[in-house]
């Protein structure tokens, strides 16, 4: 077994070496300096594997916090700060021993299952007991640690190195019943998809409201009960040797691994991210895909007609229900200050005015492209870019401008239902007037021009897709979540003095200029099937 | 060494892919199992490998007279779609693969010997798996059953989608390999099984038969062997 621990964590840390200089070599300025640098760094990574037991206990211990801390600890110390001492075990118990009982790390699909023991031919015994036990005894130490720190309930000081005691056993002990299930009906868990679900949901959902919305004291007498401890302990016990002296593991792993299982996976997630913009033929009905739809137009602008046509769904839809959804809660605001209370009018009034950094992720929740972007690669692009007469520098460019028009459309069209309302407002209930307004509408129409230009541009210099339909660059999702984080982050700053709007509104017009010239330079160039 | 099966038969919810397969193959020879797509070559090959479970019939391995059945250590299954762990090298895949199957090696072959063998170069070697072609793929998972030399040896469709270099290569290894071996090769590409193989066994309506040899030197091979395929087709 030591030998196969040994390989295990060889495999596992060459992995991990072999990502990270993988991600290093994608960097600016190391991507050159590193470029003759291969993986063969073998013999040295065997010494690095030494790191790996200090690696796994860090990271062990690191997973586990976050999951008790965010899970447990944090919920029953800010929500039920007055109850915690009953709502932190009433969760301790529900997550570690009943939610437990319902997974299986035996039975669990893993594809390195799949690759050490079906590929490269490891004993399957020592595979499963190599890994079982080293990573529940992890688990083990990282939670004597966190209990010791954070719990403080329990009959005695050092309640808390009982409790992951007794969470270690009935983790044994599952195991084994897995075990046991699979051995004598070829149960698994993993097989019933949404049963697994939904036990999942019932058990984490029972356990918060026992926790929050009960002063049951039940789970606290439990698990500091002397009594639960032993049982725990005979039940680990008895698993432990159950798993010992299990013979047939070749058979678990083979059938919980399968390869149809696995490319039936593959198949499901090959082109997940794209899931939400395949077309459906039942979609379109025969009147959609009349061909004497478009005959005024050509060439590019066809096509460019056609694809918009096919995705109004995606595209005018949005449009529709963002700017109708604006306008009546504008209508709405305007009853209720006529009619009702008096103050709402002048306070969406003077709100919009002193608060407009806020505009900023309210136009990016508005006039998010990112869908229609993946809709462009996965239903046009995707196919058109294989062909020379599209790639050609004019072409693209063509397309380019016109599908920014589309989206710009698409944008303003809310925007302006925005303008009006918030106008509306400010006029009416401050004492604003016309010219005190223009910053605050160059604002919104600049924040619509920007979003507008912002993903399109990212497409068409990024181009971050590949053929097999995997997001290549991690710049492109850097910057887009770059983007969404400070558009976010803004509206926990006050607004600054409106002087310094010309700026802003200055910024994002020259972005939006530079955007454009850079595809009309670049794009030619990056933008291709990578 | 011969690998026999008797009686294989395997459904799908109410649609029959193989009905009674028996057949007895031979070791030295290349077999091409030649099949339709959806004739129930994979399954076939995924029943042998224990990946999924037959309804009834055994395989079994005869080697010098004596007969057992069939077990996962007596085969390699190269899989179409390769299956392999992308951020490790080629190099460190294989170096561990030897480090666990120790015990079967031929100890005078280094690890760089398995590779020229395969004639996948130095710093290729050295690339993450991931930036493989299947291909290059492909030759790995040919290394792992070069280097453990199991009795039987599964290849799903190997060639069809390769290059030309590769393909010959790959052929040129098999040829070599084939004298200690029992290979079998699916494929649906009639001109690939004629080419490479010593047998071709024909998978239709779920039973295998052996083509006679006369027959692959007949100038009408290839229409006798479409008009068996259609003719069985239309019976459906």
């Amino acid at each position: 077994m030591l030998k196969a621990l040994h390989i295990i964590n060889r495999v596992k840390i060459s992995s991990r070496l072999n990502s990270l200089l993988y991600f290093i070599k994608k960097l600016p300025i190391l991507k050159r300096k590193l470029r003759t640098t291969n993986y063969s760094f073998l013999k040295l990574k065997g010494a690095i594997g030494i790191i790996s037991i200090p690696y796994n206990i860090v990271s062990t211990f690191l997973k586990g916090f976050l999951v008790f801390f965010t899970t447990m600890y944090l919920p029953s110390n800010f929500l039920a700060k007055e109850k915690a001492a009953i709502a932190l075990p009433t969760l301790i118990f529900f997550f570690y021993f009943v939610l437990r009982l319902v997974s299986s790390y035996m039975l669990e699909f893993d594809l390195n299952k799949f690759i050490m023991v079906k590929q490269m031919r490891m004993n399957a015994r020592e595979y499963s007991l190599a890994t079982i036990f080293p990573e529940e005894i992890l688990k083990l130490i990282s939670k004597v640690i966190i209990f010791i720190l954070f719990l403080e309930f329990g009959t005695f000081k050092m309640y808390g190195i009982t409790l992951a005691i007794s969470i270690f056993s009935f983790a044994m002990f599952t195991e084994a019943i897995h075990l046991y299930l699979f051995d004598k009906f070829d149960f698994t868990i993993y097989k019933h998809n949404v049963l697994l679900v939904i036990l999942y949901l019932i058990i984490v959902f029972v356990g918060y409201i026992l926790a929050f919305g009960s002063s049951i004291e039940i789970f606290f007498m439990i698990l500091t009960s002397p009594v639960f401890f032993i049982v725990t302990i005979i039940l680990g016990i008895w698993g432990s040797i159950y798993i010992l002296k299990y013979k047939d593991y070749y058979r678990v792993i083979n059938k919980t691994n399968n390869i149809e299982f696995l490319d039936n996976q593959k198949e499901l997630t090959k082109d997940i991210y794209f899931n939400e913009v395949k077309i459906k033929e039942k979609d379109f009905s025969d009147e959609d895909l009349r061909i004497d739809k478009f005959t005024k137009k050509e060439g590019y602008s066809y096509l460019n007609a056609i694809f918009f046509d096919r995705h109004k769904k995606m595209v005018y839809k949005p449009m529709m229900i963002k700017s109708i959804f604006i306008a009546v809660l504008f209508i709405i605001a305007a009853l209720v200050t006529e009619l009702f209370h008096k103050e709402v009018g002048p306070i969406i009034g003077r709100f919009s005015y002193e608060s407009f950094n806020m505009f900023v992720f309210l136009m990016y929740v508005l006039c998010n492209s990112q869908r229609l972007i993946k809709s462009m690669f996965y239903n046009c692009d995707l196919s058109l870019l294989r062909y020379g007469f599209y790639r050609r520098g004019d072409a693209l460019l063509r397309m380019f401008f016109l599908r920014l028009l589309r989206i710009i459309y698409s944008n303003l069209v809310p925007t302006t239902v925005l303008v009006l309302g918030l106008g509306y407002n400010i006029l009416k209930y401050t004492e604003m007037g016309f010219s005190d307004l223009i910053p605050i509408v160059l604002l919104l129409y600049a924040l619509a021009m920007f979003f507008s230009v912002h993903y399109i541009f990212m497409y068409y210099i990024f181009q971050p897709f590949t053929s097999s339909l995997e997001v290549k660059s991690p710049f492109y999702s850097f910057i887009n979540f770059l983007v969404y984080f400070i558009s976010y982050m803004l509206i926990q700053v006050p607004a600054p003095s409106i002087v310094f709007l010309p700026m802003v509104i200055g910024f994002l017009l020259v972005y939006t200029a530079i955007a454009v010239i850079l595809v009309y330079k670049k794009a030619p160039r990056t933008f291709r099937i990578k | 060494m011969e690998l026999i099966l008797e009686h294989i038969c395997k459904s799908f919810d109410d649609k029959e892919v193989l009905s009674d397969i028996n057949f007895t193959f031979q070791q030295g020879k290349i077999y091409a199992l030649l099949g339709r797509n959806g004739a129930g070559k994979t399954t076939l090959f995924n029943i042998l490998a224990e990946e999924i479970e037959r309804d009834m019939g055994e395989a079994y391995l005869t080697i010098g007279g004596e007969r057992k059945r069939l077990s996962i250590d007596d085969l390699s299954y190269m899989y179409s779609e390769p299956v392999l762990p992308d951020f490790l090298t080629g190099y460190e895949f294989i170096k561990f693969f030897m480090d666990i199957n120790m015990d079967k090696l031929d100890a005078d072959i280094t690890i760089d010997d398995y590779f020229n063998l395969i004639d996948i170069n130095e710093s290729d070697r050295h690339k993450l798996i991931k930036a493989y072609s299947k291909g290059m793929k492909n030759k790995l998972q040919m290394l792992m059953f070069l280097i453990i030399r199991p009795p039987v040896i599964l290849l799903d469709e190997p060639l069809t989608s390769l290059d030309v270099v590769v393909a010959l290569e790959i052929k040129r290894l098999l040829r070599e390999i084939r004298k200690d071996h029992i290979i079998i090769f699916s494929t649906h590409i009639l001109q690939l099984a004629k080419d490479l193989c010593d047998e071709i066994v024909v998978l239709n309506e779920g039973v295998l038969s052996l083509l006679d040899r006369d027959h692959l030197e007949n100038p009408n091979f290839e229409d006798e062997i479409i008009e068996l395929l259609k003719e069985k087709d239309t019976n459906a």
